[in-house]
């Protein structure tokens, strides 16, 4: 199962250098991020705060709707779906 | 057509009779309600260098000016305030056609898909909503400052929640 994940670059940081989009495995949005955590140590910490949940200053988009409006972190993905990530101020 | 006003924060890709009264809160030729607006409309948002987005608004025009993207707008420069580090665009459209328009999008090299609605957008700009709080904060502005430009909002955006069969009026940005 892979799941496409494109982040602006702004939000890449040291880990994923150059590279618009990564792939990940997951049944949710939660394991992908568990997933590119471990590919790219604290990217986990990036997307979530202390208490486990998505930052403030993220959103997260599956299939270009925002995983607030769905499920969060439990939102299930399938094969070939497509996440996005931008910081939470681009969408003003 | 694009209007590049350097006075200007924005940039904006709009239909040439935008000057002759044309609205761009429309979907299938119909002008919408306050109350569509709300429910319907919203923006696909896109985040790159500026030279990227200035190429990608040349090649979405012609699709502003056939009307099959209602209109277009992206930073001049990177938004500092908001400590962001490249220049957004927001290409709006009707939620009911945005997946036609997304695909025009992707065709021209677009990867993010990213649906922000516009109902979201006016809420973080309402009295309380991170955006506007975090503008005043950023802008350091007095408290008497910050109490006029809540009130502005306030009444501009309430006045969209609160008259949902009036046509959607925009404003100047």
């Amino acid at each position: 199962m892979s799941i496409i994940v494109t982040i602006p670059a702004s939000l890449r940081k040291k880990w994923l250098k150059a590279q618009e989009q990564v792939s990940c495995e997951g049944k949710t949005i939660g394991e992908c991020l568990d997933h590119l955590d471990q590919r790219f140590p604290g990217f986990k910490e990036t997307m979530l705060d202390e208490t486990g949940n998505i930052r403030e200053t993220i959103s997260i988009f599956l299939r270009g709707q925002n995983i607030r409006n769905l499920d969060k972190l439990s939102t299930d993905v399938k094969d070939n779906d497509e996440i996005s990530i931008i910081p939470f101020m681009a969408g003003g | 057509m694009i209007i590049d006003d350097i006075n200007s924060h924005f940039i904006f890709v709009y239909h040439p009779d935008i000057y002759n009264g044309k609205a761009y809160t429309t979907y299938q030729g119909r002008r919408l309600t306050n109350g569509e607006v709300l429910e319907y409309w919203g923006k696909w948002i896109i985040l790159g260098e500026k030279s990227w987005l200035d190429e990608l608004a040349r090649n979405l025009d012609p699709y502003v000016e056939k009307e099959q993207i209602p209109c277009i707008k992206y930073d001049r420069k990177p938004p500092e305030n908001l400590e962001l580090e490249e220049c957004i665009m927001m290409i709006y459209c009707d939620k009911r056609a945005s997946e036609e328009v997304w695909q025009i999008l992707n065709r021209h090299g677009v990867k993010l898909k990213a649906w922000v609605s516009e109902r979201e957008t006016m809420e973080m700009w309402r009295p309380g909503g991170m955006l506007l709080e975090r503008w005043i904060v950023s802008n350091g502005l007095s408290e008497a400052e910050a109490r006029s430009v809540r009130e502005d909002a306030q009444s501009k955006l309430g006045y969209v929640f609160d008259h949902p069969d009036e046509l959607f009026q925009p404003w100047a940005q």
